[in-house]
């Protein structure tokens, strides 16, 4: 085929292929156009995908924010919180809503389920820690400062309370000084004997020196009443043997002569009051009555020893003399002691020897019997007429070398006895009267809950017990001195001057160990502000997040003082409190003001009673709680008392130690100076307490104190109008102001007078005390998780069901849908399309 | 008879005749998509304002129940340094936009509590300037704008129900079809408020 006729096949190829395929055009549109118009339906339906989702997210958020505004209204009220209400199921209100909201767009979506669960709930203590910080993070330090607590006045009084060194320096040198008494002691008993002995300090009667030469010498006296009928029965004997041997024959046996047989007889019979039995006891009783006497010079010279190694010892520590009066006393006995001229090993000597010839001529006289008796033996009975005769010049030098030192010893202490003892009576009488005080804590208040109804288990406080024992053998141990004192009974007064020196030493020794935690706590807090130019700062970015609690914890929680009225957290029977509650108590009990308590009271309160653990919650003493941690509510207000006690004594320290009153009384009465700080140091803190457990308030640090002129009528006047704020409810057991005031004035021993330009300075309550308190001593984790207890057991008031860990302050939300089609095209699902998603929500 | 057969057998102008007549089609049909997504972009738009002020508008009760008290006289009483800065946030910083200090949510269906759900949706539309609101809803072919978007909400025990209702224009006008009426209904709990006692408004 040529050329131009395949040309013309094709043309006419196609144009028959024109000509055949009508609608070409079209089918090619429809071919290029299918795809667009495809990928414009896919990209509509994608967008209704988009908008489906974002329509699920914001139906998830809208729903479980309405979950989360039905919050549980007491919580939010009383404490702040926010968590889910837990009297209807979470899921069943999430779906609820859920439910309520979809009705609008049901055309779109199609649930397919829906469930809701909580997290994080209000039992997790990071939760809870987070959400009270939340809550007070401007109002918690706003308080504070609001208060009027001006903190910068508050780290440069801070720095001067760090500053233990007097009591530190009676506790070092105090072990030494109660040796060197207990020593004086020892020698005093060995000389004077010990009639009542106090058998809880481990003392043994015992007679004294003089009773035991007495003893000595009326036995002496009887062996020599019974010698002479003793020789003369014995004499006889023996010449009747000897009589009896010379004539006897062979075979004879001169024992069985009847001459000697009856000399004999006459000798030892009847048993037991013969003639040689009662002599032969007269020299036992005479062996033990100089074994006792000589081994009681012996012990004398042992203690005496003793003694004076401890006053050496005494005199190295104490140099600067605040224990050389006393030291002085001592060793004028000792200088007494020491006049005697023969060395105790001369004197070890002479009565070893005594005591082995009558332990032998015992022993021989013993063996007397009518089968072997040697003549010679009758020599032996001669050396009685000297028994005891190389030792009386001894015994008697030493018995009267002894006496009269502790005569001069006695008298010594009689001299200035009554002087000295005016000087520390007012404050021991101050003090013995202030100790039973019954102020510890409010009797009213005694809810006793059981350990398994708390929220979280979190340990207790007892670390004050310590403390509590030296004080009440301190404070037993004054009132023998007093006691001594008065009936001017020197048994009683040595006893109670090693007692007092024992009890000063773990007094300051207590001291110091219950307030080293403080004044650590209060190095390190120093530290921190110091390290920044801005203290104020530097106090917060030490303290941080444990000042947000502690401050959110006084501020929230009732304590003691602040439990009752219209004014309080918690309102009271009949009207409500801050947050608009009030609490009702089962029969409608009024509270009160009871306090009870005094410084004995400490171990019959911890020891617990037979009180049941069913009370449901504690009566108004939270705050207590939270710092201690027991489940006795007048257990944690006692614990309480008393670690605040020592806060304000740690406190107080310096002030008391360097006041001028203070400082000159206890220079004035040398032996009892340490006694006179101890005491004021033991008052002070004692006359805050009972301003702050009554509301009122005290300096923190203080410049004055109230054991001086000016302190007195500000304490008084305080004091007074504390009590008549709460007059209507609180009784103060055991002393009125009036009382008190007076023996205030005798401990200073002036005039009352205007009470002078007393400063008043940083004026605390008990709540803000309770803060200081917390911060120094409660570990944050203890706080919370006691926190946490009773936020769940004041609910319970409201709720009996309500859990802790079901307070959810977060949701999350699952929902699982199909979006519909805008065309079935006949996919697999139908063509639906899956859509889920979760979602978490909190407050 | 020949001539309609010579007429059959004429096909000059058959493609230009298919595709005047298709691609209008074609063209009709892809703008009509287009349309859709006008209409859901202005949907969803609306939707999350309202999503956004319904939430915004449950929380005003908190802080009026809770913190911004009032006695009979108009005085304000605040128990801590917390509530003093939660009202300074709430009145210089949120505004009349965000937050509202009336007790709009004690009656139901109020005039006044009509108009501070409308500035609500206007804060979380635009910011709260109504006039940049109203040119935007215009731009999303809602119908008179602002103006044409109304609300009715009722509180009862404390839930809240509010109801937006609007109407979407098609871009294009279809004989009075290209109205769309829109409404969307939503109900969440007031927050720290447990009153109101208007129920859903009445249909006669």
């Amino acid at each position: 085929m040529n050329k131009q006729r395949k040309i013309g096949l094709r043309k006419h190829l196609w144009h028959s292929f024109l000509g055949v395929s009508k609608g070409a055009v079209s089918i090619l549109l429809m071919i290029v156009t299918t795809p667009f118009l495809s990928l414009t339906l896919f990209l509509v339906e994608s967008v209704r995908y988009q908008d489906a989702l974002e329509l699920l997210f914001e139906l998830e958020d809208l729903v479980a924010s309405s979950t989360l505004a039905n919050n549980d209204s007491f919580l939010n009220e009383r404490f702040g919180l926010l968590a889910v209400d837990q009297t209807v199921d979470l899921d069943e209100r999430y779906n609820m809503y859920m439910d309520a909201n979809m009705g609008s767009f049901k055309n779109e979506l199609q649930m397919n389920s829906m469930t809701a669960t909580g997290m994080f709930p209000l039992s997790e203590t990071d939760v809870y820690e987070q959400q009270i910080i939340d809550t007070c993070e401007i109002s918690g330090i706003a308080e504070v400062i609001f208060d009027g607590l001006d903190l910068d006045k508050l780290f440069e009084k801070l720095n001067g309370v760090t500053n233990l060194d007097k009591i530190q320096k009676i506790a070092d040198t105090g072990d030494q000084v109660m040796t060197v008494l207990k020593a004086v002691k020892t020698v005093y008993f060995d000389i004077a004997g010990n009639p009542k002995p106090d058998t809880k300090d481990g003392e043994k009667k015992m007679d004294s020196l003089k009773t035991l030469h007495d003893n000595y010498n009326s036995a002496k006296k009887e062996v020599g009443t019974y010698y002479p009928n003793f020789k003369e029965k014995f004499k006889a004997y023996c010449d009747a043997l000897a009589t009896a041997k010379a004539n006897c024959k062979e075979g004879e046996d001169p024992y069985k002569n009847a001459d000697v047989v009856k000399a004999y007889n006459a000798l030892t019979k009847p048993y037991n009051y013969s003639p040689k039995d009662q002599y032969v006891k007269a020299l036992k009783k005479y062996q033990d009555s100089y074994k006792a006497l000589s081994g009681r010079i012996k012990d004398i010279f042992k203690d005496v020893a003793t003694l004076q190694a401890e006053i050496a010892k005494v005199k190295d520590k104490d140099s600067e003399g605040e224990f050389a009066e006393l030291i002085k006393k001592i060793a004028g006995f000792i200088e007494a002691v020491e006049t005697v001229t023969i060395t105790s090993d001369t004197y070890r000597a002479t009565m070893s020897g005594e005591e082995a010839t009558i332990e032998s001529l015992i022993r021989d006289f013993d063996k007397i019997n009518n089968t072997s008796f040697a003549e010679t033996d009758w020599k032996n009975i001669e050396s009685p007429f000297d028994l005891g005769k190389k030792v009386t010049g001894t015994i008697d030098d030493l018995y009267t070398v002894f006496n009269n030192a502790v005569t001069s010893l006695e008298k010594i202490f009689d001299e200035k006895a009554q002087e000295d003892a005016a000087g520390i009576s007012d404050y021991l009488q101050l003090f013995d009267k202030i100790r039973n005080i019954t102020v510890f804590y409010n009797s009213k208040l005694n809810s006793n809950i059981n350990k398994s109804d708390w929220a979280v288990a979190v340990g207790a406080d007892k670390s004050s017990e310590s403390f509590m024992n030296a004080v009440g053998n301190f404070t037993s141990a004054c009132k023998d001195i007093v006691d001594g004192l008065a009936k001017l009974d020197f048994i009683k007064l040595i006893s109670a001057a090693y007692k007092i020196a024992k009890a000063i030493w773990e007094l300051s020794k207590a001291i110091v160990f219950s307030v080293t935690k403080y004044i650590d706590k209060i190095g390190e807090i120093i530290d921190a502000t110091n390290s920044n130019s801005n203290k104020v700062a530097g106090f917060f970015s030490y303290v941080a997040s444990d000042f947000l609690v502690t401050s959110y914890a006084c501020y929230n929680f009732s304590s003691r003082v602040n439990y009752l009225g219209k004014s309080s957290i918690m309102g009271s029977v009949d009207e409500p409190g801050k947050t608009g509650y009030s609490y009702k108590y089962e029969g409608n009990e009024s509270l009160t003001n009871s306090f009870a308590g005094d410084f004995s009271a400490f171990a019959s309160v911890m020891s617990g009673t037979d009180q049941p653990s069913n009370d449901k919650r504690f009566k108004g003493a939270e705050l207590e709680y939270i710092l201690i941690g027991l489940d006795n509510e007048c257990q944690n207000q006692l614990c309480s008392f008393i670690n605040m006690y020592l806060l304000r004594l740690a406190f107080n320290i310096p002030s008391v130690v360097n006041d001028s009153v203070i400082k000159s009384l206890a220079s004035a009465y040398p032996p009892f100076t340490y006694a006179i700080y101890l005491l004021a140091v033991l008052i002070e803190p004692f006359l805050d307490m009972l301003l702050l457990v009554n509301g009122g308030k005290v300096n923190l640090i203080k410049s004055d104190i109230y054991l001086s002129a000016k302190g007195i009528l500000i304490f008084t006047k305080d004091f007074i109008n504390a009590v008549d704020a709460m007059s209507s409810i609180a009784k103060v057991e055991g002393m009125k102001p009036d009382e008190l005031k007076k023996g205030l004035e005798e401990c200073i021993k002036s005039e009352a007078s205007t009470g002078g330009d007393f400063k008043v300075e940083l004026n605390v309550t008990y709540t803000e005390n309770m803060l200081l308190l917390m911060l120094l001593s409660a570990k944050k984790e203890d706080k919370l998780k006691r926190m946490q207890n009773l936020v769940q057991m004041e609910a319970r008031v409201k709720n009996p069901d309500f859990q802790l860990s079901k307070a959810y302050t977060y949701i999350k939300a699952d929902a699982k849908c199909k979006l519909k089609p805008m065309l079935n095209v006949g996919f697999a699902n139908n063509g639906y399309i899956d859509v889920s998603n979760t979602r978490y929500l909190g407050y | 008879m020949n001539k309609i057969l010579k007429t059959r057998k004429n096909r000059k102008g058959t493609v230009t005749i298919e595709t005047a007549i298709f691609l209008p089609i074609f063209f009709f049909v892809f703008m009509a998509i287009f349309g859709v997504f006008g209409i859901i972009l202005a949907r969803h738009q609306v939707r999350h304002a309202f999503f956004q002020a319904t939430k915004s508008l449950a929380k005003d009760s908190l802080i009026t129940e809770r913190v911004d008290k009032r006695s009979d006289d108009g005085n304000l009483f605040l128990n801590n340094f917390g509530e003093i800065a939660t009202l300074f946030i709430r009145w210089v910083i949120d505004g009349d936009n965000f937050s509202s200090s009336e007790k709009w949510y004690a009656n139901s269906n109020s005039t006044d509590g009509k108009e501070i759900i409308k500035a609500r949706f206007v804060g979380f539309l635009t910011g709260g300037d109504e006039t940049k609101a109203d040119t935007y809803l215009k731009n999303l072919r809602v119908k008179n704008g602002l103006s044409g978007v109304t609300f009715d909400y009722y509180v009862e025990n404390g839930e809240m129900t509010i109801t937006i209702n609007y109407t979407v224009e098609y871009w294009v006008k279809l004989f009075g079809a290209e109205q769309i009426p829109m409404s969307h209904t939503l109900k969440t709990k007031m927050w720290r408020y447990d009153g109101g006692s208007g129920g859903p408004p009445s249909t006669t």
